[in-house]
């Protein structure tokens, strides 16, 4: 590793951005032939647009990349694959009714002649060509198992052999090993290592930090789509990635003063179990306070607000609505008892693409619109504008469709939804994901105000800074379990991140 | 391959319950009707299930893959109708390739409807079954259509001791077994119903697969429109209705999943039997034609309702 | 300069948005030109009696549409509520009772339909596909194939006559289609069927009852399909079971010609009107021309093939 390769994957000044957002600025970032190169940020940091410019699935603004010595400017995933770069993220792509064998090796079935004349499938060579493979990686599984009968960390193990079957020049990795237990993730470290010994090099992109310094040779640092830096794992240490990460060199402690005093108990969740290895956590939830839970991927964190409105499933021994306990059993209810969740998928689950923005905010309050069941136009009008007012939402009038406008209007629109109806419970997830700076700032205010007219909130984000500023109380969980609930005047972004992560300060 | 053997057995155990319900429904007849263990009636049976088995032979290929096609019994009429009439006046030879060749440009027809112009399968094969029962009417004038004596013998002959008929059957049942399970192509029919698009960043091309696999389906019904001609000796224009939905009933009720990239010849040739038990049944107790098919809707909607018939795509 | 550029840019989006109408309507132009007996008020007059059926029936295959799902058992249940009325007319000699009755059949029908793809979660295509099998079957069982004749002579002159110079039953077609209209566009309903067939899963999330609303689309589905039915029993004076067969495929025809979407969530009722008048047309073009019966299922079938791929087009804008 002391010696310099040419640069196999040579990435030069990329800028993408979409709409408002600055995704990538002006990144550079290069892969030797003999190295494991980490990949690190926060989410929002740009890795997910690198990665996609990478595998064919977005074109840069700006930039080119060279890729062994040719220009490389793939137009899908596949074409990516035939250029030599395997890619394996974090959504399995096994197809689960066939067996591992036939999974790994579909790209290159066997065959042989029956009677010298008719082709057919060669199953036993299928089967020990599998077989080879899988043991020359340690993996302990049968060939003939159908995907579908795995669970989902051997699942990751097979897709992991069948990229290392196609003899790729390069692998990325992203977040390959969230799911995985520690001696099913050093399987796939020593196989990335053997490979790089092979010349064949991986981007490796992870949350876990002690992984990351375990296997790269060198990490690179992005932080709100620009590149910090890439250094060598030999000059730096954990507490250090975690400084450049988020951009803090000494922890800081937030003075913004708390808010006014709460005490009554909005909600109180009573033994929340996230799966099946976790221990079973209660907490409470309080008038005008703003909690917020994360973690990493392997943490579940983000099923917590899901399954408070029956969006998701997870053991939850009771749940008590002010002093009363209710029994959520379906959206529905959840909004009935005055509950109101923003999901995380604005486009697939929040905005009623068809519909304008004045009757994105009334569909959820056709009560307060409609005399006797008919709609009364006027009420539908003022409402939209008094939300509009009030929230700034930027559209050009209340019958624009809700898809032309921007990520952080609309998300304020899904707001107004729920302020219009009265909810007195908010739950969100990622609330500014992918919103512009501008919008962010505007859509934490509003979520402020609603804490201070006594409304209660539990969001989900993984954005150190958000969850600093917006906060009163954080709930960090590894693994589906709580680790610890950390008070506003406790919180800075790397101690959030540390302890997500799990590593442990000095 | 021991372990290899009981794995294959395990996870194929449905295979086993509805080759359990066949066995029972077979006893149950036996004790119940004397007339069901009769060679008449057990010959009768066979005579009368081809037509649904070569169907649902083709049909497999579609549901594994992940769709369905609707216009099969009318198809088999349409072949049935225009390779009587092309037999009338351009010989044997052309007739069956007419017939054919009907077959082919129609599983054309829905498959690019399905997938270059993404229509929903359910309604480009209710369209395609439309224009398969509207061609077949129009060209006979809803007539059936009387072959050339020359020809009437085939569908009565007997080669090596087996009717002809039956032999067609066999060989079209082998032949999909062969496709389905031993070919490259077969593994990839199961890729892509299973999941696509795991399936097309493994290379497979899965338009083309899916494609294909409507042509075999069409082919089956035409193969079946032929065997129909020989068997009466005559086109049918109006033969069919509802054949498909015995067809789609029969493979589900073997085991096959609409895309879940499970199942195969075996399972479809278990459930058409199981299906053509159910039909004999109500006919030696006489029991209404009309009966007869609400029964097969029931039997639909429950095997819909049973999660039998499920499909990520509509 | 920017205006003409802008202009051009609006005719293509038109276009692209309208094209299928635009072929269709251009095959309907050339009908007219080959036999302009197609343009006297006479023909008009018989097309709008004739549209009548498929009209109302349309109109409940558009709601169901628009909520996002399909109906393939109308033609089947508009038979068996003709046969269930047939049956109660003779038997009670009651017109009312009988025209309860079949609508009551279409009803059910419908709550059978959306309660097994709401509750059982079931795709709308299968249900309707397993009903549309056992309802053509039950109104064939019922008198073996043979249609029931000897109703109530009233019932006949009822449907033929006028009242103020129109055709009752194109009065009864336009009272429907007001009311549909009123429900479907300013009623708390409507915005609610047409917010489901957008978002499902957005408006579950909003508070809505998906399933109320998946039910009731179906039930008036059911409710206009025994309506089609029941006329067509009035104007034959039988009850027939083979009667209607496809009117379904005409349906979704007309629904899909007129452009609405198959995915939901946007259409309505005025341009499910224009589809109907144009399947008219059509076969009234066909017709004329002596085109043969079961050539015109050729065309229909075309037209349905043609029709369907205009979703492609509209998700490329």
């Amino acid at each position: 590793m002391d010696f310099f390769e040419n640069n196999f994957l040579d990435i030069k000044n990329i800028s993408k951005s979409y709409v408002s957002i600055n995704a990538l600025n002006n990144v550079s970032l290069n892969i030797y032939k003999n190295e494991i190169h980490g990949l690190v940020g926060e989410n929002g940091a740009g890795k997910s647009t690198l990665i996609k410019i990478l595998t064919g699935l977005e074109i840069p603004d700006d930039g080119s990349i060279i890729f062994n010595g040719e220009k490389y400017q793939p137009t899908s995933p596949l074409d990516a694959q035939r250029k030599g770069i395997a890619f394996i993220h974090q959504d399995i792509h096994l197809m689960p009714d066939l067996s591992v064998a036939e999974n790994i090796f579909m790209h290159d079935l066997p065959h042989k002649k029956f009677i010298g004349l008719i082709p057919v499938i060669d199953r036993h060579k299928l089967h020990n060509n599998a077989i080879g493979l899988l043991s020359a990686l340690d993996i302990q599984i049968e060939p003939h198992i159908l995907i579908r009968n795995l669970t989902a960390p051997e699942k990751r193990l097979i897709e992991i052999a069948k990229a290392l079957s196609v003899n790729a020049k390069l692998f990325i990795m992203d977040e390959v090993t969230a799911l995985l237990e520690h001696k099913e993730a050093n399987i796939l470290i020593s196989q990335l290592e053997i490979l790089r010994n092979k010349n064949v090099p991986t981007l490796f992109v992870s949350h876990k930090l002690d992984e990351i310094m375990k296997i790269s040779d060198r990490i690179t640092i992005l932080r709100d789509g620009f590149k910090v830096d890439c250094v060598e794992k030999a000059h730096i240490n954990e507490s250090h990635l975690v400084n450049m990460i988020t951009g803090k060199t000494t922890e800081s402690n937030f003075t913004q003063p708390m808010r006014c005093n709460y005490n009554k108990i909005k909600v109180k969740i009573n033994n929340l179990k996230l799966s099946s290895k976790s221990v079973p956590f209660s907490f409470i939830v309080r008038k005008g306070e703003i909690v917020s839970v994360t973690g990493l991927l392997s943490s579940y964190a983000s099923k917590i607000v899901r399954a408070l409105v029956c969006a998701d499933s997870c053991e939850i021994e009771s749940i008590q609505l002010d002093g009363k306990p209710i029994h959520i059993h379906s959206p529905q209810a959840a909004v009935k008892f005055g509950i109101g969740i923003v999901p995380e998928d604005r486009k697939y689950e929040g905005i009623i693409p068809d519909f304008s923005v004045k009757w994105n905010i009334a569909i959820a309050n056709l009560d307060k619109i409609c005399n006797f069941g008919i709609i009364n136009r006027k009420k539908v009008n003022n409402l939209a504008s008094i939300y509009i007012d009030k929230f700034r939402i930027r559209t050009p009038s209340v019958d624009t469709n809700i898809v032309h406008l921007s990520g952080g209007n609309q998300q304020k629109v899904l707001l107004a939804r729920w302020f219009a109806k009265g909810t007195e419970f908010m739950l969100l997830q990622e609330p500014t994901h992918g919103i512009d700076v501008g919008a962010k700032i505007e859509v934490h205010a509003l979520l402020k105000k609603f804490a201070e007219t006594g409304g209660a909130i539990l969001f989900y984000s993984t954005e150190l800074k958000e969850l600093c500023l917006l906060s009163d109380r954080v709930m960090i969980l590894r693994h589906g379990c709580l680790v610890v609930d950390l008070l506003r005047s406790e919180c800075s972004e790397e101690k959030i991140l540390s302890r997500a992560a799990g590593v442990i300060n000095k | 391959m021991n372990a290899f053997t009981k794995y294959k057995i395990k996870s194929n155990r449905d295979a086993f319950y509805v080759l359990g319900a066949l066995v029972a429904m077979f006893i149950l007849l036996m004790i119940i009707h004397p007339r069901f263990l009769t060679i008449q009636n057990l010959v009768g049976l066979v005579q009368q299930s081809i037509f649904l088995l070569i169907i649902s032979i083709g049909m497999t290929f579609v549901i594994i893959a992940g769709g369905l096609d609707l216009s099969v019994g009318s198809l088999m009429a349409l072949v049935s109708s225009i390779s009587a009439m092309t037999m009338s006046h351009y010989g044997f030879l052309t007739g069956v390739v007419m017939g054919l060749l009907i077959a082919f440009i129609i599983g054309l027809l829905n498959g690019i409807s399905i997938v270059i112009l993404r229509i929903n399968p359910f309604i480009a094969t209710l369209a395609s079954m439309l224009i398969a029962r509207g061609l077949s009417n129009t060209i006979t004038n809803a007539r059936n259509v009387k072959i050339p004596t020359q020809f009437m013998d085939f569908g009565q002959n007997i080669t090596l001791g087996i009717p002809n008929l039956w032999l067609i059957t066999l060989i079209i049942c082998l032949l999909g077994y062969y496709i389905i399970h031993m070919t490259g192509y077969g593994i990839k029919i199961y890729a892509v119903g299973s999941n696509s698009d795991a399936a097309y960043v493994s290379s497979v091309q899965v338009k083309l697969v899916v494609l294909t696999s409507y042509i075999f389906c069409s082919l089956s019904a035409g193969v079946a429109g032929l065997v129909l001609t020989f068997r009466f000796n005559s086109g049918l224009p109006q033969s069919g209705s509802f054949l498909e939905l015995f067809s789609i009933a029969a493979v589900v009720l073997g085991g096959t999943r609409i895309g879940g990239g499970r199942g195969g010849i075996l399972r479809t040739v278990i459930g058409v039997f199981l299906i053509a038990l159910l039909q004999n049944g109500l006919n030696l107790f006489s029991v209404n034609y009309y009966i007869q098919q609400i029964s097969i809707g029931l039997v639909f909607i429950l095997a819909a309702g049973a999660n039998l018939i499920v499909s990520k795509n509509f | 300069m920017i205006t003409i550029k802008y202009f051009n840019h609006m005719m293509i989006t038109f276009i692209k948005k309208y094209v299928i109408q635009i072929i269709v309507l251009s095959g309907v132009i050339i009908l007219a030109i080959h036999d302009p007996r197609l343009l006297t008020i006479n023909n008009i007059f018989i097309s709008i009696i004739q549209s009548t059926v498929l009209g109302i029936a349309s109109i409940g295959m558009t709601f169901v549409v628009i909520a996002g799902g399909f109906d393939l058992s109308i033609g089947s249940v508009a038979a068996l509520s003709s046969m269930f009325a047939s049956l109660i007319m003779i038997a009670t000699e009651s017109i009312l009772l009988g025209i309860f009755g079949g609508l009551a059949v279409g009803i059910c029908a419908g709550l059978i339909n959306g309660f097994l793809v709401a509750f059982a979660r079931m795709s709308p295509f299968i249900v309707t596909l397993g009903m549309l099998v056992i309802a053509r079957a039950t109104a064939l069982a019922v008198t073996d194939g043979r249609p029931i004749v000897g109703l109530p002579i009233l019932i006949n002159k009822l449907a033929n006559s006028s009242y103020f110079g129109i055709p009752n039953l194109v009065l009864l077609f336009i009272i429907i289609f007001i009311l549909a209209h009123i429900l479907l566009t300013y009623t708390k309903l409507g915005i609610q069927i047409y917010a489901i067939g957008s978002n499902k899963k957005a408006c579950e999330l909003a508070g809505l009852n998906i399933k109320l609303i998946t039910i009731i689309t179906f039930c008036i589905s059911g409710f206009t399909a025994s309506v089609a039915g029941l006329i067509v029993t009035a104007r034959l004076c039988s009850g027939q079971p083979t009667s209607n067969t496809y009117l379904e495929l005409y349906a979704m025809a007309a629904v899909v010609l007129g452009g609405n979407s198959l995915l939901g969530g946007r259409g309505n009722l005025i341009i499910t009107l224009f589809g109907v008048f144009v399947i008219i047309f059509l076969q009234r073009g066909m017709n004329l021309a002596n085109i043969n019966l079961y050539f015109q299922q050729v065309v229909l079938g075309l037209v349905l093939i043609i029709t369907a791929s205009s979703e492609l087009l509209r998700s490329n804008n």
